[in-house]
């Protein structure tokens, strides 16, 4: 299947970092993004269409990024989208452990935005 | 044939004191001062003879044996003072003990002289058995003198007292051989007399010297029982009702009586004392006791009070001592305890110790200090630092959460600078551009910050003291340090070398990349352009010291300690914007890895830093080597 640009979902609860990424990924690279404030949001936004890629932020209130994930995949039982976290921490242990849920990359902030959308794009041509 | 009898006597007398001076060498032995006592008393006597003899023209035997007499009780008073005199003596008790044994002998002499002057006087023909009888019972009284003197080697050792017991003991043959006359088993004359008694005093002096020399200890075997003295008394009884009939007899008889009742007085008296001195020292043992229990219930009563525990190991990690603030740390099991054996036996002296089982867990500071000691090898020194350790994680805690809060809002200012600065939202006027990119340096700076605090806590606060280790190549690693660095360098027109052979290391690769491409950093930062910079490894006694070297400002005396502390300024970083957290990551790693770092001032300018990372097994060294 192919298509003019990837579809990738940006999940985080900060406006700031939401606008940013948003920002950086409309500057670097050719992708349409779309924009959820909460894991909830994500969660109806992945019932309703395909990403290529969902980028989901860690700490978020009601419901944090692996929580989210583990309800997506659970409402989609073939679920195979690629995700990668963003998080302040940056403890190798933390890494450890969103890598070992599945995720295809864990992103620390800060970032640099052209870092960001480069390591993105990665994972969404391979 | 008066006067040849003297000569003789003397010159045998001369001879003696000659060869025991000669034998015994010492001349304040016991052996010497007795040979001295029987040389002194037969040359006396033989001088006494020769005044007498000249003075009257004659040997009246009664006046000659009463000068004698009186001669040899001047010589026994003589012992006696040259006795009190002696301040060594340190006990009223035993100087009345051995006056009581010195003035006995004193008198057995008088008895001995008294006899002696009456076979002069009666002449040999009148002595009947009986007046032999007392006369070998006077030798026992002398002889028990001398075994009292010998017994008591203290006493012995008294220069008076000896030379009593050496004149007792001559005399003591000198009569041997005139009751054997009496008795018709010999016929002797004085001067045989006198010659066999000395030669015989001189004999048993040398032996003993002999014998006290090569066995101390053996003269105190000597020993008389007390209940000796009682048969001897009734004895000397017996002999007077059954023999004596004249008046001398039962005078010299009953002095004899006198002599053993005096002498089993004196062993009363020795036993009293003994007794008595037992006591005293039985007082003293126990007030002594006393004091060190009060002294050993004072240091217990301290040692019990301390909130610090106290442990004593012996050699094998027993416990030898265990205060109640240990007790409460260690509960019943010995599981800490083991604990902390093991950590001893890796050679760690001070230590943590979480101890999980306890609820809630406790960490408990562990001090070790070897000690020489046969019994004790280990005092251990533990203290609950369970709130301290809470104080410090809750710090660290609140430090890294502030540090994550800062991470968000830098996250926003970082990436809107950064898509600002590379001028692909639109384009600035230049004055904006300029300062967009002041806002960009500052939030870098600020973002190296965060993240090497955070690096430096993280370091810290790991668990145990080591970071785990795998083998990697030294060469490798610096080789990656070189490449990263490379960039930098050329833009400084700095060139960077290493002398490095392949050397596998225990090491937390990335760790170690962390400390290697920090201090090549710091050396770039530091050194004017078309300088190199050296990264060296050499081997060390137990692992490997890698060293940067640079050819730049070096450092002040001053700093060279303190530039590992955490925040540390030099006065160099504050125009190179460093965070004054790497070096403090630097020592950390290092640490955790069981190394040490360091910086010198280069000879020839610049500065070297030097780390050590410990190879471990030395198989693994040899296998370097070859």
């Amino acid at each position: 299947m192919s298509r003019n640009a990837h579809a990738i979902l940006v999940v985080d609860d900060d406006e700031n970092i939401r606008t940013i990424v948003d920002l950086s990924i409309r500057t670097y690279g050719k992708c349409e993004v779309t924009l959820a404030s909460s894991g909830l949001q994500a969660i109806e936004l992945v019932r309703q269409r395909e990403f290529d890629l969902i980028v989901l932020d860690v700490m978020m209130p009601d419901l944090d990024g692996p929580a989210t994930l583990t309800e997506i995949r659970r409402g989609i039982p073939n679920f195979r989208t690629p995700v990668a976290f963003l998080t302040a921490k940056a403890q190798a242990s933390d890494a450890e452990y969103l890598m070992a849920l599945g995720a295809s990359n864990v992103i620390t902030k800060p970032f640099d935005p052209k870092g960001l959308v480069e390591a993105l794009c990665r994972i969404v041509e391979a | 044939m008066l006067i040849v009898d003297v000569v003789t006597r003397l010159v045998i007398a001369l001879i003696c004191g000659v060869i025991a001076t000669m034998a015994t060498r010492e001349k304040k032995t016991v052996a010497m001062l007795w040979i001295r006592g029987g040389v002194v008393l037969i040359g006396l006597g033989a001088l006494t003879d020769a005044i007498v003899s000249i003075a009257t023209g004659s040997t009246p035997p009664f006046v000659v044996s009463m000068a004698e007499a009186l001669l040899w009780s001047l010589l026994s008073t003589v012992g006696v003072g040259s006795f009190l005199r002696n301040r060594r003596r340190p006990t009223l008790a035993k100087r009345l003990t051995t006056t009581f044994a010195a003035l006995s002998s004193s008198f057995g002499f008088v008895w001995l002289i008294g006899l002696g002057a009456v076979v002069r006087r009666e002449g040999v023909s009148t002595l009947d058995r009986s007046l032999a009888t007392f006369v070998l019972l006077g030798i026992v009284v002398q002889l028990t003198v001398i075994v009292i003197a010998m017994r008591r080697t203290e006493h012995a050792a008294l220069p008076g007292f000896s030379t009593f017991a050496g004149g007792s003991l001559t005399v003591s043959f000198a009569h041997v051989m005139i009751a054997f006359d009496r008795l018709g088993i010999v016929s002797s004359s004085p001067t045989l007399v006198e010659t066999f008694s000395l030669i015989g005093v001189t004999g048993l002096g040398i032996s003993l010297w002999f014998t006290n020399t090569k066995r101390p200890n053996r003269s105190r075997r000597f020993t008389v029982a007390p209940l000796f003295y009682a048969p001897a008394t009734i004895a000397v009884g017996i002999s007077i009702v059954k023999y004596a009939d004249t008046t001398d007899e039962y005078v010299f008889g009953f002095t004899s009586m006198i002599l053993f009742a005096m002498l089993i007085g004196q062993t009363a008296s020795h036993r009293s004392a003994a007794r008595r001195t037992q006591a005293a020292l039985e007082r003293r043992v126990a007030q002594r006791t006393h004091e060190l229990e009060q002294a050993s219930q004072l240091i217990n009563r301290v040692v019990e009070s301390t909130a610090d525990g106290i442990i004593a190991l012996d050699p094998s990690q027993s416990v030898l001592f265990m205060n109640s603030a240990s007790r409460r740390m260690l509960g019943d099991s010995d599981r800490v305890l083991d604990m902390i054996r093991a950590r001893l036996m890796q050679g760690d002296t001070s230590f943590d110790l979480l101890d999980e089982s306890a609820s809630p867990p406790r960490t408990i500071r562990v001090i070790g200090t070897c000690l020489d000691f046969s019994s004790v090898s280990w005092v251990l020194t533990l203290r609950d630092v369970t709130e301290e350790m809470g104080l410090l994680r809750m710090k660290t805690r609140m430090l890294t959460a502030v540090s994550h809060e800062i991470r968000t809002p830098l996250t926003s200012l970082h990436g809107s600078l950064s898509l600002l600065d590379s001028g692909s939202i639109d384009d600035l006027p230049p004055d904006a551009s300029r300062l967009v990119a002041i806002a960009r340096t500052s939030s870098d700076r600020l973002l190296r910050l965060v993240n090497e605090y955070l690096d430096f806590e993280r370091l810290n606060s790991r668990e145990g003291s080591r970071l785990p280790v795998h083998l990697h190549d030294l060469a490798g690693v610096v080789n990656e340090v070189e490449n990263l660095m490379q960039p930098l360098a050329a833009g400084r027109m700095i060139r960077l070398s290493h002398d490095v052979e392949p050397i596998d290391v225990p090491m937390a690769r990335d760790q170690i990349v962390q400390v290697l491409s920090n201090l090549v950093h710091n050396a770039i930062k530091f050194s004017p352009p078309d300088c190199i910079i050296t990264v060296e490894a050499n081997r060390s006694n137990n692992g490997v010291i890698i060293s940067v070297l640079d050819r730049g400002q070096g450092l002040r005396e001053e700093e060279l300690e303190g530039i590992f502390e955490p925040f540390f300024q030099s006065s160099l970083t504050e125009h190179t914007g460093g965070t004054g957290m790497g070096l403090a990551i630097c020592r950390s790693i290092v640490t955790k890895h069981g190394g040490r770092i360091w910086a010198e001032t280069r000879d020839g300018g610049g500065a070297a830093f030097r780390f050590t990372l410990p190879v471990g097994e030395p198989s693994l060294i040899d296998r370097i080597a070859s």
